[in-house]
């Protein structure tokens, strides 16, 4: 799972073209949006594209949106319970 | 069927007060950036794509803000911000701009991406500063200018297009001052296109033997030019008095219309210091500029620029920029001279540039 988690760290900061960033910087509990990483809603249709690409994982309820985009630990724990690919 | 075979040739004549230029910025081939003028020694390109000598944006932006932005949004960002600091005008009641293509990075990555993913989930980013008025709304959140935003996508005429937009907003007394610019790039894909159109030689050229060459086609280049207007004269540098837009024109109306052009701001031919003339290597085309050329007076400077900018679009736009800074400092930049004339001062500046031989446009700057 921590494999896991650094690749799709990796994935994010290409995705999101997070300059100069590496895995270590970024905290698998802390939120991804607001005091966290500091992204914003651009960024979390960029992420909602990256899970529908990679994962095959299409997020059609904003509420739940919400929730699996809360920090990488969510991220993680749903692409683990619903990829397709 | 080519717009140009089924539609006549018309002029726009547009008489209007003076519009005074407070500063003029330009991002280039050429470092014109980091001095605001265009430098000593002259840039030589091998290839037949006049790229960008791009500024240092670290000193403007954060790692966050930049991730987002692609080479033409940093570039005309940049530019905008240093034209507005030199008019020392934190918010402009207006902001206009031309374009012809916009961000090309961004349009070919969302049109690409449409393929790859099969009209599926795209991302948002390419497709939101695909937009042509991506920029302006940029330059409109950095500085907080909430006024009249507006950006021209016209081929040819787009820079006229959005001067002219600001010049009526004054003429209505609807601003007392705006920023106007354009913007173009150039990508590898769409060198390619246009290759395969012909606007490009076929050969390599160096841009420096650009003017002395007998083949067809021109060299392709990329430029982002931002002026600051205002109604007032204060702290002006110059002021465009005339611009004046002719479609699909031969050499003859061409001619009539510099002709009247110039009567209609009481010039005589003797009277005209120096002339920005868009000779770009093409022998296709050069018959329109040598039209223009070949009535001038020997007092005249005849001045060349697309040897240093490249072709594009809104190429009228660097010599906007170098006739601004002409008539601000008096100087002729070397590097700009055609056919040295006996004009010792300057004070009225005629740009005459066609782009493609269909567009064609006309202006006059004065000194201040």
């Amino acid at each position: 799972m921590d494999d896991f988690k650094k690749d799709l760290k990796l994935q994010i900061i290409e995705a999101l073209n997070l300059q100069g960033m590496n895995p270590d910087d970024i905290d698998n509990t802390a939120p991804l949006f607001g005091e966290g990483l500091g992204l914003d809603s651009i960024d979390s249709l960029e992420l909602m594209v990256l899970l529908e690409r990679n994962y095959g994982i299409k997020i059609e309820d904003a509420r739940e949106g919400r929730k699996v985009l809360e920090s990488i630990d969510a991220m993680a724990a749903y692409i683990e319970a619903n990829r397709k690919k | 069927m080519d717009l140009a075979e089924t539609t006549p040739a018309f002029y726009l004549v547009n008489m209007f007060n003076p519009v005074h230029i407070t500063s003029a910025r330009a991002t280039c081939a050429q470092d014109t950036f980091s001095n605001n003028n265009l430098p000593e020694n002259i840039k030589v390109f091998e290839q037949n794509i006049l790229n960008y000598h791009e500024p240092d944006y670290r000193q403007y932006f954060t790692i966050m803000q930049l991730r987002r932005m692609t080479r033409i949004i940093k570039i005309g960002l940049v530019t905008a911000i240093e034209a507005l600091k030199d008019a020392k005008l934190e918010q402009p009641q207006a902001i206009v701009t031309g374009t012809a293509k916009g961000s090309m990075t961004d349009t070919e990555k969302f049109l690409h991406d449409i393929v790859d993913f099969n009209e599926g989930t795209l991302n948002p980013t390419a497709f939101i500063q695909s937009t042509y008025n991506a920029l302006n709304g940029l330059i409109a959140l950095h500085h907080d200018a909430n006024g009249y935003n507006s950006t021209y996508v016209h081929r040819g005429f787009s820079l006229e297009n959005s001067l002219m937009d600001a010049i009526m907003l004054f003429e209505e007394n609807r601003i007392e001052n705006a920023l106007i610019g354009c913007f173009e790039e150039m990508t590898a894909e769409h060198y390619e296109l246009k290759k395969k159109m012909g606007y490009w030689k076929n050969e390599s050229m160096k841009n420096i033997d650009l003017l002395n060459s007998s083949t067809e086609g021109t060299i392709a280049g990329e430029g982002t030019f931002f002026f600051t207007l205002n109604k007032a004269p204060e702290n002006a540098i110059a002021k465009l008095s005339g611009l004046r837009m002719l479609y699909n024109a031969d050499e003859a109306l061409v001619k009539t219309t510099f002709n009247n052009f110039l009567a209609e701001h009481s010039l005589e031919l003797n009277e005209v210091d120096a002339v920005f003339l868009s000779y770009n290597g093409n022998i296709q085309t050069r018959h329109f500029e040598d039209a223009i050329s070949e009535q001038l007076s020997s007092n005249t400077n005849q001045l060349a620029f697309k040897h240093l900018c490249g072709e594009f679009d809104t190429a009228a736009g660097f010599a906007l920029w170098a006739a601004t800074k002409a008539l601000q400092h008096q100087v002729l930049h070397p590097s700009l001279i055609l056919k040295k004339g006996t004009s010792s001062s300057l004070k009225n500046v005629i740009i005459y540039n066609q782009y493609n031989g269909k567009e064609h446009a006309f202006y006059l700057l004065e000194r201040i």
